[in-house]
């Protein structure tokens, strides 16, 4: 079994003529020790799911089991004791705006009776794991929005949990913030083994950190499996909308009228193919003369992928050789025209 | 403004009268006043301790007391306090119904205060297994403290307006002392004397919450 398993969890906000299903029987399994992502629109129900999880929010229906407990059937005292080992990180942060950095890291280590002095040891080590060892004195009205999320993710991190939640936890934040709290997540769950689940309306940050993906569109999951598939072949319209706004897929010569001299062509590789000389081998095996009209190579947490739109000019056989042997080194092809 | 020693001798009376009911009053407001707003908030739908009914009667007395005018309510309570301090008349006596008449709107201010603290910082707690009691002490009320404080300035404030009241039962105070010298017998001098030190007392009150605002303010 799987260490998060949800099965067919339902929920339903308002009643009577204004009820809507915001859950609409959802199933997830998340292995332990990988980054899931959830990725849809807003509205979907992405932070409803992951908030169900640690039962923020009460679903209606359905199962949620992390690490064998039963989560739906715990008692207060059993919930209290539970969600100690599941951390938790917020689009806006959620700090006690009363407290400084140190105290606001410290607040987990009270809540589960640790001593003073532990304390003290503990959130230190916290801090520099985040890199916020010099701002330990700060209040949150003094730290910037990336400081702030450290200090969110010090404090989820504080009582040693099993899995992080995180809902939306980059999506206040700037690009370039965004990609230092993504890294330093990556490295912690790296380091420590967690089990995270990403809930975020950006594919790049799943395609930059997360192992598996959800999509989700209407309190469904529309489409899951591994980063690497679902971005490279997405099967749904919203998927294919999502990835679209990473690869910029709708080229402009289209648009613009481009008048392709032979068969337009959309290759999209990935790992080791990416550095096989394959446009080479189009021109000197083939005979085909390809113009490339857009190029992207970009990494998915690891692995390497390209995507490749070309006009291939040539003999009609050359070019439908050439294609059969993209399709060999496992080059997915797609002919437009 | 030249003040004879007998009226001199007045104003320091109903001076000391006027510190000794909003000085006790306040401290009753704040013990029974924080506590009831906290009730207000918790008992609300989806708070830490949701109970819809208490909810309503607690609203419902609060805002049937805050109806009443403050004369009228003096009148009103005159049972209550004969059975409290004893008698109905004089200083001591005041304190009930300005008690009574201060918590409730001490109460609302609290009110206010907590709902201001942002929801998401009390589910953060909730997500890291905190107790609701830990969650109202150690959250709510530690973030709402700037605003609590502002509050309890404002109710002084309040009550030193309301105390000038009090001379319908013979409380005494500055605010009595205009009313019957200043504004009864045409004693001018005594009026502004009266008014010029219950403007000083408020500026002092204001500026000592403020500073003590600014002191616990981190947002």
């Amino acid at each position: 079994m799987a260490f998060v398993q949800v099965s067919n969890l339902t929920k339903v906000f308002g009643k009577g003529k204004e009820a809507s299903a915001v859950l609409n029987g959802i199933d997830l399994s998340v292995e332990k020790g990988e980054i899931f992502g959830v990725v849809g629109l807003s509205g979907v129900g992405k932070s409803t799911l992951v908030r169900c999880l640690n039962r923020l929010e009460t679903p209606d229906s359905g199962s949620i089991v992390i690490g064998g407990r039963d989560i739906l059937s715990l008692s207060e005292k059993e919930l209290r004791l539970a969600r100690r080992d599941m951390g938790m990180i917020f689009q806006s942060f959620n700090l006690l705006s009363g407290r400084t950095a140190f105290a606001n890291v410290a607040f987990p280590l009270e809540v589960a009776g640790m001593s003073k002095k532990g304390i003290r040891t503990r959130v230190s080590e916290l801090l520099e794991m985040v890199g916020l060892s010099g701002k330990a004195g700060s209040y949150p009205a003094q730290l910037s929005g990336g400081q702030k999320q450290r200090v969110g993710i010090a404090r989820a991190l504080a009582n040693d949990p099993e899995i992080l939640l995180c809902d939306e936890a980059t999506s206040a934040l700037d690009p370039q913030t965004t990609s230092g709290v993504l890294e330093l997540l990556a490295d912690i769950q790296k380091r420590l083994g967690l089990t995270v689940i990403m809930i975020t309306h950006e594919m790049k940050v799943v395609t930059e950190t997360c192992d598996r993906v959800a999509v989700m569109d209407e309190g469904r999951i529309v489409e899951e499996g591994p980063v690497t598939e679902v971005f490279l072949d997405p099967k749904s319209p919203v998927t294919k909308s999502f990835v679209e706004v990473i690869l910029k897929r709708n080229s402009r010569f289209l648009e613009n009228g481009y008048k392709p001299g032979g068969r337009l062509v959309r290759l999209r590789f990935l790992g080791d193919s990416v550095s096989s000389p394959f446009v080479s081998d189009l021109v000197y095996r083939f005979d085909v003369e390809p113009v490339i009209l857009q190029a992207h190579v970009d990494h998915i947490k690891d692995t390497p992928f390209g995507t490749l739109l070309m006009d291939m000019r040539g003999h009609a056989e050359n070019v439908s050789n050439a294609l059969e042997s993209l399709r060999a080194q496992k080059v997915l092809t797609e002919v437009l025209n | 403004m030249f003040l004879s020693a007998q009226q001199l001798h007045m104003l320091k009376d109903a001076s000391l009268q006027t510190l000794y009911m909003v000085s006790v009053t306040t401290v009753l407001t704040v013990l029974v006043g924080i506590p009831l707003g906290i009730l207000l908030v918790v008992t609300r739908k989806g708070h830490v301790l949701a109970n819809v009914w208490v909810n309503r009667v607690l609203g419902f007395v609060v805002n049937a007391t805050r109806s009443v005018p403050f004369p009228i309510f003096i009148v009103f309570v005159i049972p209550l306090t004969r059975f409290v301090v004893g008698t109905s008349i004089g200083p001591t006596a005041v304190i009930v119904p300005l008690t009574l008449a201060a918590f409730v709107f001490m109460a609302r201010l609290t009110e206010s205060c907590l709902l201001e603290v942002p929801h998401g910082v009390i589910e953060a707690a909730q997500s890291m297994g905190a107790s609701r009691l830990r969650i109202v002490f150690r959250v709510l009320l530690p973030e709402a403290l700037p605003g609590l404080v502002m509050a309890m300035t404002i109710t002084v404030v309040t009550l030193i307006g309301y105390s000038a009241m009090a001379g319908a039962v013979g409380g005494g105070g500055l605010g009595d002392l205009a009313i019957r010298y200043g504004y009864h017998r045409y004693q001018t001098d005594i009026m502004w004397a009266t008014v010029i030190l219950l403007v000083l007392v408020v500026q002092l009150v204001q500026s000592v919450g403020d500073s003590l605002v600014r002191k616990f303010s981190r947002r």
